[in-house]
């Protein structure tokens, strides 16, 4: 299986196998464009993305590797977050900050399952909650004053005027 | 962590670390920034190395020495130079976005620099009184189209940027959405991003439909000069939540691309409310109406040249009541196009409306009449003009429909996957057998309180053997050997149901043994 070095912003190499680093848009492009051959040292630096992140990410797009190619955005299909595959919800009980490192990983690199299933799951976080709890799970400050926070509040509600 | 990440931030903030001007805007992403291109304190060596090895928690660690995203409270945002404020909002979004966003972020930020003199002055720019200060326009006006927003979201969401923002958002309904406009200001402004409401949906009866609509649009699209929102797509209302003229007319004015419309039970639209959406949305594709009840026909406002027709593919007018034969020439006249109709429970309609179906709408594939109790064989007649188009028929309850009518289809309609003529308590093991010869392409059947038999039932196995789903509810007739002739040649079953049928525990087995996957729904305390 033929393999490239992938390097994270702190240093780290890792040794990859071509075909579960072509997951990445990014490093496929990359691969193509500067016309890297198999078998070269050469090391694809990976400036945003550090070796913590990058294991967690190579980690998922390993169980990942033999997914159907994702379709294009169809959106006639209704948008569920409940069809999170149990392995990735596994794979997902992290803290918050990794998450949110997962995500803006997953779209530097453009893996489009990866960066999905993450938003998915930070919706579901949001889901069914009120303001005030969504403030307090992702430490949020209100920063409304209380004059404006009346006047959101009344043009988001839908119920009629009583 | 805290108090550290406070004093990281202070020492990133100190004099002592500001570069000079120019070096610190060249960064391509925060990682850049520490890892190199900026000179480092000896103390932000060290404070680095902290967070490196361990007295941060791992987990914090992890994204930590990337990140430069300042904590809430508004002292120690007053301690980090604008710089920064964007590099770390913009940090790992796409690769070529934040180059472009750095350089072109260096000339305010410079020009700020030279008329204050210091980096510091910059700092107004983000903190102020939370509202972006006069500095701020500059910087937003420059920043707009790459993704930053300087509203601030707490430290997590204050690293990802707009366009990622929103694709979080994107798994959230329109419910949600405005629910989540209320946690800060910058949520509120990232909602109303165009591509988060393509979609519009708005469920429950204790929502007003009319309201909603008002609100949304107003919010999405009352600042564009025609005021349309080009962006919406699709408006389904349900599960009780109705539309009345008023909000039908404001979605006609201001959603002129609309392609999907969903206003179940709104009882009170009008014919005229109806007739000026299909005139000013072009596009509508697709439009539910379940149970309008005031509704009699659909056509577009008079006086229009050159004269057109509907674009309309699906149309479902279950429980119009109101609908009869005129008003369905007239649909069928103006939607050529259509391929799914569902006429269910429009009573007033007969075999004279039926008759235009065929006559205008050539590529329909899909229709149901069920509980169209006075449709009957010369209706089917007409219908089966239809031909190898037609895929899925439901004359469900059609009580007048028999034999005579059901062959005729079966002959003509030979690519059918669906019938349902459950309650057609005149079709028998005659029409059955063309039924089974004719079309063997069939998936799905349901013909329970059919008067059939054993006999129908092994025409069926011997000629469908793709039949998936099969409903024999209340056929008094059938006994096991028919079951058993059904399990042993369609083994592909999914679903059977034998309820009210005189079937016992060997027809039973037979189901078992050969449909692996087969659901069976009976009465029969005795199985299982």
């Amino acid at each position: 299986m033929p393999t490239i070095r992938l390097q994270s912003s702190d240093g780290e190499i890792f040794d990859t196998d071509v075909q579960i680093a072509k997951c990445s848009g990014t490093i496929k492009t990359m691969l193509e464009d500067l016309g890297m051959d198999e078998g070269d040292d050469e090391v694809v630096p990976l400036p945003n993305v550090n070796s913590a992140i990058l294991r967690k990410v190579l980690q998922w797009a390993t169980f990942h590797k033999d997914d159907p190619i994702p379709v294009e955005d169809d959106d006639s299909k209704e948008k569920r977050t409940d069809d999170i595959s149990s392995w990735d919800a596994d794979f997902l009980k992290v803290d918050q900050g990794t998450l949110f490192e997962l995500i803006l990983a997953a779209n530097y690199l453009d893996i489009k399952g990866l960066l999905d299933v993450t938003c998915k799951t930070v919706a579901n976080m949001i889901k069914g909650k009120t303001p005030e709890e969504i403030r307090k799970t992702f430490n949020i400050k209100n920063d409304f004053t209380p004059a404006e926070e009346e006047q959101v509040r009344k043009e988001n509600e839908w119920c009629e005027e009583k | 962590s805290g108090s550290d990440r406070y004093l990281l931030d202070r020492i990133r903030g100190s004099p002592a670390f500001q570069s000079p001007r120019g070096t610190h805007l060249k960064a391509v992403g925060s990682a850049d920034f520490i890892d190199g291109r900026i000179p480092l304190t000896k103390s932000q060596h060290y404070t680095d190395g902290l967070s490196r090895y361990g007295r941060f928690s791992p987990n914090l660690d992890q994204g930590y020495h990337t990140l430069v995203s300042p904590s809430p409270s508004g002292q120690q945002q007053a301690s980090i130079p604008a710089s920064w404020q964007t590099g770390g909002g913009n940090h790992g979004g796409s690769g070529g976005g934040t180059n472009s966003t750095s350089s072109s972020h260096g000339s305010p930020a410079q020009t700020n620099t030279s008329v204050g003199g210091t980096v510091t002055t910059g700092n107004t720019i983000i903190t102020g009184s939370g509202r972006p200060v006069d500095g701020t326009t500059i910087l937003t006006s420059l920043g707009n189209g790459h993704g930053i927003s300087l509203y601030r979201a707490g430290p997590l969401f204050d690293r990802v940027p707009d366009e990622l923002m929103v694709r979080i958002f994107e798994w959230l309904d329109s419910s949600e959405l405005c629910n989540i406009a209320r946690v800060c200001r910058r949520f509120e402004s990232v909602i109303w991003n165009p591509a988060l409401w393509k979609i519009i949906k708005i469920k429950g009866e204790e929502n007003s439909g009319d309201r909603a609509i008002k609100i949304i649009l107003r919010r999405l699209c009352g600042q564009t000069r025609n005021g349309a929102c080009p962006g919406v797509e699709r408006v389904l209302l349900a599960d009780g939540c109705r539309l009345t003229d008023r909000g039908l007319q404001l979605l006609s004015r201001r959603c002129p691309e609309i392609t999907h419309l969903q206003i179940q039970n709104s009882v009170t639209i009008t014919n005229q409310a109806l007739s000026d959406l299909v005139t000013k949305c072009t596009n509508l594709q697709h439009l539910d109406i379940t149970g309008c009840a005031q509704i009699t026909c659909i056509n577009i406002n008079p006086g229009l040249e050159p004269p057109r027709r509907l674009l309309l593919q699906y149309l479902d007018l279950t429980d119009c009541a109101s609908i009869c034969d005129a008003g369905i020439k007239v649909i069928a006249r103006n939607c050529p196009l259509l391929v799914y109709l569902y006429l269910r429970r429009c009573i007033q309609v007969t075999d004279a409306g039926l008759k235009f179906i065929p006559n205008f709408c050539i590529a329909l594939r899909e229709l149901s009449v069920s509980d169209c109790t006075s449709v009957t064989d010369f209706g089917l007649y007409e219908l089966a003009k239809l031909g190898a188009t037609l895929r899925y028929l439901s004359v469900a309850k059609c009580d007048q429909v028999s034999d005579a009518g059901l062959k005729v289809i079966a002959r003509r309609c030979y690519k059918l996957r669906y019938l349902n003529a459950r309650g057609c308590e005149a079709v028998s093991d005659d029409s059955i057998n063309v039924l089974a010869r004719s079309c063997p392409r069939l998936r799905a059947l349901d013909i329970g309180k059919c008067d059939v038999s054993d006999a129908g039932l092994r025409a069926l196995a011997e000629s469908c053997p793709n039949l998936k789903k099969l409903s024999l509810r209340n056929c008094d007739m059938i006994t096991d050997r028919g079951i058993q002739c059904i399990a042993y040649y369609c083994r592909g079953l999914q679903q059977l149901n034998i309820q009210d049928c005189q079937i016992s525990i060997e027809g039973y087995r037979a189901v078992k043994k050969y449909c692996k996957r087969c659901i069976i729904e009976h009465t029969n305390p005795g199985f299982c």
